[in-house]
């Protein structure tokens, strides 16, 4: 170590920690535009602005990630352009706050299905987070939005690899809330190896501990899951009891990702029970929702759920007309790696004019989501 | 949310009233410091300390471990200071050259033994 860079002594910060959350709202609720230009006003010098910032980020990403995105980006630059003879802060924290703000732009970035800029700010936050002074707690975060990650790409090796460790790390430094999310990864993973029944007891040991710790963030993810879990297993009294317990939590909660993902749900619940139409009204409007969340993968999972149900029914050309839609945002976001042979597949069907079902539903079996 | 709020303060002083004695001495007997520097050191070290209590939305961790940080740090950038001293001409006593070369790990580990011993943490 060299001692180069020492904030030791340093004065009153000069902001109080009623002031920092009035210029993190402020920051958060300005326009682009206008967070570029007073950027200098918002006082993200100063880390308990950067604290009240974090906190605030962080809470939001369930309600709009690509805001919080943006948000989180801009604060990152900022931060990190600053010279070393401004801001004020001590010991870790400049350190700190990067590694937090690069932390969250990371989790929106996989919401969002940007799954190459997520890699990024993830190996940024590890980065900073090194040099800080509970390196191993922070770290932790991060292999947990990397294990999240897997999961969603569908790497249940990996997922199932890593969860053990990082679990027990949860485990031991008493950070519940995040133990909470990697059993529901884990459970995820069970789910999607086919193991059902252990899956369900797994979400729902989850939903019950998510429940007693009030943790709103995993129980909102654990609510859609076991949602469809039921629906998928033919329990739709559960599935519907659930929901409507469900629907009023996440709106009173804020949480318009998990509340998009319920109504795609109940789309799911309204096609096995053959209400076509009332299905296809359930998924438009979980489509709309997800498009207002900036959620493209998501959205063009849904154009290939809709043309699934669509060709069930006969309207060939309709389910043409989804495919179409979802092609260019699948390879935008160069998603379903695993699914390339199966999309070229479908692409060919679809120059043909006859529709392979099988590779379709290849291809949107890999869009399912997880909660942040 | 407030209770746990209250109890994450809590937990942060008292990890503070634990450990801030012990620093105090190995800033003054092991890094050299006077008593004045290490009392300006130790309350830039509190404002520190008391931010790390409200970070990660009130998942603090244990106090062990809350311990081990605070005193990671303080002999981090103890050692630093100092460095840094030395590094640009300012006298720095002979019999606190050699505190320098050991790792700031080993001191904070040092620390925290004997707290142990001493019986103060719960």
């Amino acid at each position: 170590m060299s001692g180069d860079l020492l904030p030791f002594p340093l004065a009153s910060t000069g902001v109080s920690t009623s002031e920092a959350r009035a210029f993190a709202d402020e920051y958060f609720a300005s326009s682009r535009e206008n967070r570029e230009r007073r950027i200098e006003e918002f006082r993200l010098e100063n880390a308990e602005t950067l604290l009240a910032l974090c906190q605030l980020l962080d809470k939001r990403v369930e309600s709009g990630p690509a805001e919080v995105l943006e948000a989180a980006e801009l604060a990152y630059s900022f931060v990190s352009h600053l010279p070393a003879d401004q801001g004020s802060f001590l010991f870790d924290e400049r350190d700190y706050y990067l590694g937090e703000l690069a932390l969250v732009a990371g989790c929106c970035c996989r919401v969002l299905s940007l799954r190459q800029n997520c890699r990024e700010w993830l190996d940024y936050a590890a980065g900073w987070f090194l040099l800080t002074a509970n390196s191993a707690g922070d770290s932790a975060r991060v292999s947990y939005q990397r294990l999240a990650l897997y999961m969603e790409e569908r790497n249940l090796v990996a997922v199932l690899e890593m969860a053990g460790p990082i679990l027990e790390c949860f485990n031991r430094t008493g950070a519940r809330e995040l133990a909470l999310k990697c059993r529901y990864v884990q459970a995820a993973a069970m789910r999607e190896a086919g193991q059902t029944e252990r899956a369900l007891e797994a979400f729902e040991q989850v939903c019950a501990d998510a429940r007693e710790l009030k943790s709103t963030r995993v129980l909102g993810a654990v609510f859609v899951a076991l949602g469809q879990l039921y629906c998928e297993m033919g329990k739709s009294d559960q599935s519907l009891k659930l929901v409507a317990e469900a629907e009023p939590f996440l709106r009173a909660s804020g949480d318009k990702v998990a509340l998009s993902k319920l109504h795609w749900g109940v789309g799911q619940l309204l096609q096995s029970q053959s209400r076509i139409q009332d299905a296809l009204q359930a998924y438009r409007a979980s489509q709309t929702e997800l498009l207002e969340l900036k959620m493209q993968g998501d959205v063009a999972a849904l154009h290939l759920v809709i043309a699934d149900l669509l060709l069930e029914t006969g309207q060939d050309r309709q389910a043409e007309w989804e495919i179409r839609a979802a092609l260019p945002i699948i390879d935008e976001l160069k998603m379903v790696p695993e699914g390339f042979a199966a999309m070229s597949l479908l692409r060919e069907s679809l120059r043909r004019r006859t529709i392979d079902r099988g590779a379709l539903r290849k291809v949107h079996g890999y869009f399912e989501e997880i909660g942040s | 949310m407030d209770n746990q709020r209250q109890s994450g303060s809590d937990l942060v002083y008292l990890v503070l009233e634990e450990t801030l004695p012990m620093i105090h001495t190995a800033l003054v007997s092991y890094y050299g410091f006077s008593d004045s520097e290490a009392e300006t050191f130790k309350d830039t070290l509190a404002i520190w300390f008391h931010r790390v209590g409200r970070r990660a939305n009130g998942q603090l961790p244990s106090s062990s471990d809350l311990r081990e940080q605070l005193a990671f740090v303080a002999c981090k950038y103890a050692r630093a200071l100092q460095l840094t001293k030395a590094n640009s001409g300012l006298p720095v006593e002979t019999g606190f050259a050699e505190s320098l070369q050991t790792s700031p790990e080993e001191v904070a580990f040092a620390l925290l033994n004997r707290m142990e011993l001493a019986g103060s943490p719960s």
